[in-house]
């Protein structure tokens, strides 16, 4: 492998609150948990209505998966080695990011998985986005099983709009994989690129019968 | 007991506000500025895992919006106007707005106000600035993409 630590106690008590510890507060139910291959390579896209995503979706893989997050939130002396021990990688945002997709392709070629949140930042109503066009760019150029994933309930528990958490029962679905074309070449992928966003938003959508976002609303 | 999305619904859309004699779209409003022009490589294991920004030290001041774009003031220095032809990234974070201007990226916190009607009403007022321009906004996160009018119609 790559010599990336492997996970340690920090990681696994993490790991295990969202299986753990939600029950105590409003439950938590898994579908399609066969879905989940035994390892990586393969790029794990969900949607995002919460900060406690993670803990709620990566509770039910049993290895370590390597989550982009955006680069601020490495910013302080307490969460940038957090979010190292988590394997989390950062995105900057503004800019196409050269590095995250070299860590990314980095990850998936060394056998990793990877989780995108493919709308690249939470819901503010608890309806679904469209994609980041730079995260089906860099599914079709990786070239891996997707494996779809749905989380609903979060954002009734956390929005981001909250300052706290409340209990609330969260469901997590994970679907069957499938395949994007594999394309290196630019020009073919930018050609694809309306039908596969389609699809993606459509395995994910369909886990949990999702809603989705007023597209005239869909870039505030 | 009532979801948090079923509450929005009842609520409905919000309305944005209408510029004021004086000009001023929103605000001034109380806000903390921090400015970020450098990044450092993040290390982990093996390689650079990716770059962080470096904040500056957060300033306080007052914040307004008018046509023009958005003029920051602070006791005991020149305001600053970042005019909205240079904003070039509109994105809000969880408690925070953060824009792109030039090369700074800039995290404008509001103690007292709510980033979702300073991203709505900075979105309303970019795509005003690029029309009356004849240009109409494709995105406006993760950056400003604009297109001739002429190809939206």
């Amino acid at each position: 492998m790559s010599g990336i630590p492997r996970p340690g106690l920090f990681y696994w008590t993490l790991h295990g609150m969202g299986r753990w510890l939600w029950p105590l507060f409003g439950g938590i139910r898994v579908h399609g948990r066969e879905h989940i291959p035994a390892s990586g390579p393969y790029l794990l896209l969900s949607n995002h209505q919460s900060v406690l995503d993670p803990f709620f979706i990566q509770t039910w893989i049993p290895y370590p998966i390597h989550p982009m997050a955006k680069s601020t939130q490495f910013a302080g002396p307490i969460f940038e080695p957090v979010m190292k021990w988590v394997y989390s990688f950062p995105v900057r945002r503004f800019q196409p990011d050269p590095q995250a997709v070299r860590t990314t392709l980095r990850r998936l070629r060394d056998g990793y998985a990877v989780h995108i949140y493919v709308e690249g930042e939470r819901t503010w109503d608890g309806a679904m986005r469209p994609p980041r066009p730079g995260t089906v760019r860099l599914a079709l150029k990786a070239g891996v099983p997707i494996i779809p994933c749905a989380v609903d309930g979060a954002y009734d528990v956390w929005p981001r709009w909250d300052r706290h958490p409340r209990p609330g029962p969260v469901t997590v679905a994970f679907g069957r994989p499938f395949h994007l074309p594999h394309l290196e070449d630019r020009r073919q992928r930018e050609a694809v690129l309306p039908e596969a966003s389609d699809r993606i938003m459509h395995e994910i959508r369909t886990l949990l019968d999702l809603p989705t976002a007023d597209p005239q609303s869909a870039d505030e | 007991m009532r979801t948090v999305r079923a509450w929005l619904e009842r609520l409905g859309p919000a309305t944005l506000p209408v510029p004021g004699p004086d000009g001023v779209i929103l605000g001034p409003e109380p806000v903390r500025v921090k400015r970020s022009a450098r990044q450092r490589p993040l290390r982990f294991g093996p390689g650079v895992l990716g770059w962080v920004e470096i904040y500056d030290r957060p300033e306080q001041g007052t914040i307004a919006l008018t046509r023009e774009g958005l003029t920051f003031r602070r006791e005991g220095a020149a305001p600053s106007l970042w005019s909205l032809e240079g904003l070039k990234g509109v994105q809000p974070a969880s408690s925070s707005l953060q824009l792109r201007y030039a090369d700074q990226l800039l995290s404008l916190k509001f103690p007292e106000g709510s980033v979702r009607l300073w991203t709505r009403t900075l979105g309303e007022a970019l795509r005003e600035h690029h029309r009356r321009a004849g240009r109409a906004v494709v995105e406006l996160q993760p950056c400003v993409r604009t297109c001739p009018l002429s190809k939206t119609s």
